[in-house]
């Protein structure tokens, strides 16, 4: 099986997008952050998009990253194109961020067959939103939504399993 | 001396009441597009954009869009008239502004609830939006496209009208249940022992990195 596979991660502005495929890629990793012009609660940002390379026993697995930023929303279908499937990251921290996330996860439902999970990241804040909640506002399916953190590598994985259990047709 | 600016220090709602009254050209010059509106004694008589005729509706997209994006230089040049008006509107311009003004007004009310512009609704049922008739009758414009699917991008261009409008009138419709998000079923896997490999392939690393 020589296929390039691919799955896309997603998400607003700060959600972990970054975060998690440096964390994958374990070097292999394409960075494109820039200085932040604008005030986003960060000092770098991804402007064209994150890419890291997994070989998997022959196969090899790319993992992209969309900048968070709305003008880049057309950068998701292109390269949700041929997907496995499409990791929502969402902060559980900043329910501010919630409509833009319920936008985005409203374009892919409509515009893609791709399967989707929704990551939640930042579940270690003082006042956070349980991924089930979250799930609740984004009328979503609660089974779908998993708390991880972008930074450990072994939890960094939760949200690939995920996915890759709805692929295999369990919920 | 002249009146002209920049539309991002003072908004298109606040120069146009003032000008309106007199007799003249207001002219937008935005990324690569002149929009000029010849007035007289308070009364838009004519519009163009890049030289083509706007209609009632169409002027007030146009408006709509400057009050929205505020993006554009204009200048207002006394005194101009219109050599001939290929479409003559003889709107009251204090109606038109206080029509936009209420318009951007309610859309930035609900701005984040605002569906995204490329997820496509289909109609469901459109009679519930009767009650309010701006919006039956655009679902009875946009019927075949609804029917089958569309976006507020995709109806904003078909219909010449601004796109946070169609996107306001959507999130109107699917409040009263006269549209829904279109869902695409999610794609039946061609590859399972692929997956399981990839699955077996993360468990692994998922063992190692917690060793």
């Amino acid at each position: 099986m020589n296929a390039p596979l691919k799955i896309v991660v997603t998400g607003p502005v700060g959600a972990g997008k970054s975060t998690l495929i440096r964390t994958l890629a374990n070097g292999g990793y394409v960075d494109t952050d820039a200085r932040a012009t604008e005030a986003i609660g960060k000092a770098t940002t991804t402007v064209a998009m994150d890419h890291a390379v997994m070989d998997i026993e022959g196969a090899t697995l790319h993992v992209f990253g969309t900048p968070g930023q709305e003008r880049f929303d057309y950068m998701w279908e292109i390269l949700a194109e041929g997907a496995l499937g499409t990791l929502l990251l969402v902060r559980a921290d900043q329910p501010a961020d919630l409509p833009k996330a319920r936008q985005i996860l409203e374009f892919i439902l409509s515009r893609s067959e791709v399967p989707y999970v929704i990551g939640v990241t930042h579940l270690d804040a003082e006042e956070a939103w349980a991924p089930q909640e979250i799930a609740l506002f984004l009328n979503a399916d609660p089974a779908l939504a998993v708390g991880f953190d972008p930074r450990d590598p072994k939890d960094a994985i939760r949200p690939f399993v995920r996915l890759l259990d709805a692929l295999n047709g369990r919920k | 001396m002249a009146i002209f600016g920049d539309l991002k220090d003072i908004g298109v709602l606040d120069i146009f009441p003032i000008i309106a009254p007199q007799n003249g050209r207001f002219v937008v010059e935005e990324g690569g597009r002149r929009l000029i509106f010849y007035l007289r004694g308070g009364r838009l008589i004519c519009a163009y954009v890049n030289d083509t005729p706007l209609s009632p509706a169409g002027v007030e997209e146009v408006f709509l869009e400057l009050a929205r994006n505020g993006r554009g230089r204009f200048r207002f040049e006394m005194n101009q008239s219109p050599t001939q008006c290929n479409a003559a509107l003889n709107l009251p311009a204090d109606e038109l502004t206080l029509r936009v003004a209420t318009l951007k007004d309610e859309i930035e009310y609900v701005e984040k609830a605002l569906p995204h512009p490329r997820a496509e609704f289909l109609l469901v049922n459109p009679e519930k939006a009767k009650g309010e008739p701006e919006l039956y009758l655009f679902l009875q414009h946009a019927w075949p496209q609804l029917a089958r699917g569309a976006s507020a991008e995709v109806l904003s261009r078909e219909f010449d009208m601004a796109l946070d409008r169609v996107r306001f009138l959507l999130y109107k419709a699917r409040l009263l249940g006269a549209v829904r998000l279109r869902v695409r079923e999610r794609k039946a896997l061609e590859t399972p022992g692929l997956v399981r490999r990839m699955l077996a392939f993360f468990q692994r690393r998922s063992r190692q990195a917690s060793a």
